[in-house]
C-alpha cells in the first residue's frame, strides 16, 4: 500500500526537480546543467554563474512559491465553498490585490518589498468580500454560477480602476505594465525572502485545514456532527487564501486560472481529499508555473511572453471544460 | 415487545442514552419544539412520526447539536449537550441529514473514511483501528463489494447504504438519522430498517425520523408522535398505533389491524369509493 501510494508524489518531487533544472538552465542564454549546478554549489563571478544565481535562481523560487501559492489557495476555495469552480482569480481575490499594490505605489509610494504582500493581502481580501457581499445579495449562493459572474462584475471593477490609475501615472505604469500581465520577470531574492514566510504560514494552515475540508464536502450539516466546526473551518481556509494569494501576487502579479487548472489536474491523480490534494497541488503549481515561466521565456525569445499569458490559454479552456461538465 | 429496553446495564447503555428536558426550539416565526421530554434507551430503535412539520426533523438536528435550542437541555449519556466539544460530541452520536451533500468523484472508502474524522486529531493520526472500523462499517452495511467505486455511480439505496456506513464507521453509541428510507424503493427501505434494527439489538441507540407509518409500526420498539411540536403519544407501536392516534396526530381516517404474522399493528387509511 505505502509503495502506491508514495509513487505519485515521488514522481511529482523528481517532475519539480527537473522543472528547476530546465527553468535555470533555459533561456535567452542557455546555460548547461553542469555550468549551472557549478554556479549554485560554488558561486564564482563568470557571466553565467551571474545570471544563474542572481536572475534565474531567485526568479526559479519565485514561480515555485506563487505556482504552489495559487494552487493550494484554489484547492482551499474550492472546498471551503464546495464550488468546483473558485480560484482567486474568479472570485475577485487577484484584482483587489492587483488594485491594492498599484494603488500603493502610485498613490502612496510605498514600493519597499516589504509592503507588498501587506497590501496584496488587503487587496484580495477586499475583493473577496466584495464578490461575498453580491453574492449573497442576489441570494443564489447555492449557485455554482452566482458567485462567478459577481466575481467576473468585482474583477472589471477594480481593473478599470487599476487602468484608470495606471493612466494618471504613466511613468509607474511602465514598471507595473508586465508585472500586471502576471510575470516573474524581475524577481529578485529580497522579494522572494519577504514573500516566503507569508507563503509558508497559509500553507502550514491550508495542511492543518486540509482534512477538515474533505469532511466539509459532505455539507455543513454531515460535517458539524462530525466533529467540524464549520465556521471556523471556513474561517482559517479563507486566511490561509489570502496569505497565499497575497504572496503569489506580491511576486507575479495576477495570475489567472492557475488555482483552477492544478487542483482539478491533481484531483485525476490525487483524489478528492484533500490531505493529499493540498500537497500534491501545491507541488504540481510549482511544477506548472516553472514550466509556464520557461516556455515564456524560450518560446519567442529574445522576446518573452508573461507567464500569466501562458496560464490564461490553458486555463480557460479548463474553466470551460468543467462548466460543460456540470451543465 | 419493550423487553429489549430492560437490556443488561452495560457502559455502553449509559453513554447511550438520551434525555430531552423542557426543549423549546423557534425556527423563524414558528415555534418548532415546545417544551419537548423525552428519553431514548440504548439498544431500542425509537422512531419520530408526526405529519409534515411538526417538529420530529427539528427535534433529531437538537439531539445531533446542529442546531440550537432556545430553551432546554439534552443530556447524551447522562452529560450535558452544550457541554460536549463537537468533537467528543461526534464520538458518542452520529447524525445523517435526509439530504446530505453527495461529494463529487469520492470513493465510497474515502466516504466512509470520513467518519473516522472525530476520532483523529493533531497528533492522533491513522491507525489500524481506523481501518478495521471501515473494513467493518464496509460490510455491515454490504456495500464492501464497490468500497472503490465512486459514489456518483451507485444507485439511491446503495448510496444510502454507503451514508449509514459512514455514521457506523464513528463507532458511536447513538445513531441519529434523518428519513433514512425516503426515496428508495420499498425493498431497499425493508433492507436498511432491518440493518438499523439489527444495530439497535446490538445495542446501539437508533432514533430515526420516518415518514412510512407501517415501516415505523413494524420495526420500531417505540414509537414518538409528535403535533405542532409537543410529544403527543409515545409507547410501543401497539400503544400508539390506534385510530384516535392516527385521526389526532395525523388527520387520518384510518382502520388498524394486526399483522397476522407478527402481531404488530399496520394502518389501512379508509378511502372513499
Amino acid at each position: 500500500m505505502t509503495g502506491r501510494t508514495l509513487a505519485a508524489p515521488a514522481a511529482l518531487g523528481l517532475l519539480l526537480l527537473a522543472a528547476l533544472g530546465w527553468h535555470v538552465t533555459a533561456g535567452a542564454h542557455a546555460v548547461p546543467i553542469g555550468a549551472a549546478l557549478d554556479a549554485l554549489w560554488s558561486g564564482g563571478d563568470s557571466y553565467e554563474a551571474a545570471v544563474v544565481t542572481q536572475i534565474r535562481l531567485p526568479r526559479a523560487l519565485g514561480a515555485v512559491l506563487a505556482g504552489a501559492a495559487l494552487a493550494v489557495a484554489g484547492a482551499l476555495m474550492q472546498g471551503a465553498t464546495r464550488n468546483p469552480l473558485a480560484e482567486p482569480g474568479l472570485f475577485g481575490l487577484l484584482a483587489g490585490a492587483a488594485l491594492a499594490v498599484v494603488a500603493g505605489q502610485g498613490l502612496f509610494g510605498i514600493d519597499t518589498p516589504a509592503a507588498l504582500p501587506v497590501l496584496a493581502a488587503a487587496g484580495a481580501a477586499g475583493g473577496a468580500a466584495m464578490v461575498l457581499v453580491l453574492t449573497l445579495a442576489a441570494g443564489g449562493g447555492a449557485g455554482l454560477l452566482t458567485p462567478i459572474l459577481a466575481g467576473a462584475a468585482v474583477t472589471a471593477f477594480l481593473a478599470a480602476l487599476t487602468m484608470l490609475l495606471n493612466l494618471l501615472d504613466a511613468r509607474s505604469f511602465e514598471d507595473l505594465r508586465v508585472w500586471l500581465s502576471g510575470s516573474l520577470a524581475g524577481v529578485r531574492m529580497p522579494l522572494v525572502a519577504t514573500v516566503a514566510p507569508a507563503v509558508a504560514v497559509g500553507g502550514a494552515l491550508a495542511l492543518a485545514v486540509a482534512p477538515k475540508l474533505t469532511v466539509l464536502a459532505l455539507g455543513d450539516e454531515t460535517a458539524q456532527a462530525l466533529g467540524v466546526r464549520v465556521g471556523r473551518t471556513r474561517a482559517a481556509a479563507f486566511a490561509a487564501v489570502v496569505a497565499l494569494t497575497a504572496g503569489a501576487v506580491a511576486l507575479a502579479g495576477p495570475l489567472a486560472f492557475v488555482g483552477l487548472t492544478v487542483p482539478h489536474a491533481a484531483r485525476l491523480v490525487f483524489g478528492t481529499g484533500y490531505a493529499r490534494l493540498v500537497p500534491a497541488s501545491a507541488l504540481l503549481g510549482a511544477v506548472y508555473l516553472l514550466a509556464a515561466d520557461t516556455l515564456g521565456r524560450t518560446l519567442l525569445a529574445p522576446a518573452e511572453v508573461s507567464a500569466g499569458i501562458l496560464t490564461a490559454l490553458v486555463g480557460a479552456p479548463v474553466f470551460v471544460a468543467l462548466i460543460r461538465a456540470r451543465a | 415487545m419493550a423487553d429489549a429496553a430492560t437490556a443488561t446495564s452495560t457502559a455502553s447503555d449509559i453513554s447511550g442514552r438520551i434525555a430531552v428536558r423542557g426543549l423549546s426550539v423557534r425556527r423563524g416565526d414558528t415555534q418548532a419544539l415546545r417544551d419537548v421530554d423525552m428519553d431514548v434507551a440504548p439498544g431500542e430503535m425509537t422512531v419520530l412520526l408526526g405529519r409534515n412539520g411538526c417538529g420530529k426533523s427539528t427535534l433529531l438536528r437538537a439531539i445531533a447539536g446542529v442546531l440550537r435550542p432556545g430553551a432546554g437541555t439534552v443530556e447524551i449519556g447522562g452529560v450535558p449537550r452544550a457541554r460536549l466539544s463537537a468533537r467528543k460530541a461526534a464520538r458518542r452520536l452520529a447524525f445523517l441529514p435526509q439530504a446530505p451533500i453527495l461529494p463529487e468523484g469520492m470513493r465510497v472508502r474515502d466516504l466512509v473514511a470520513q467518519g473516522r474524522h472525530p476520532h483523529r486529531g493533531l497528533v492522533r493520526h491513522w491507525s489500524a483501528a481506523d481501518d478495521a472500523a471501515i473494513e467493518r462499517a464496509l460490510r455491515a452495511t454490504d456495500v464492501a463489494d464497490f468500497a472503490d467505486r465512486p459514489l456518483d455511480a451507485l444507485s439511491g439505496g446503495q448510496r444510502q447504504r454507503c451514508w449509514i456506513a459512514m455514521t457506523l464507521a464513528q463507532e458511536t453509541p447513538i445513531l441519529l438519522l434523518d428519513e433514512p428510507t425516503t426515496w428508495l424503493d420499498l425493498a431497499v427501505q425493508l433492507d436498511i430498517m432491518r440493518l438499523l434494527a439489527r444495530l439497535a439489538r446490538e445495542g446501539r441507540t437508533v432514533l430515526v425520523v420516518l415518514h412510512d407509518l407501517n415501516l415505523a409500526a413494524a420495526f420500531a420498539d417505540r414509537i414518538v408522535m409528535l403535533r405542532e411540536g409537543r410529544v403527543d403519544a409515545r409507547g410501543t407501536p401497539t400503544e400508539v398505533m390506534t385510530e384516535a392516534t392516527l385521526g389526532r396526530v395525523f388527520g387520518l381516517d384510518a382502520q388498524v389491524i394486526a399483522d397476522p404474522r407478527t402481531g404488530r399493528p399496520v394502518c389501512l387509511p379508509r378511502i372513499a369509493a
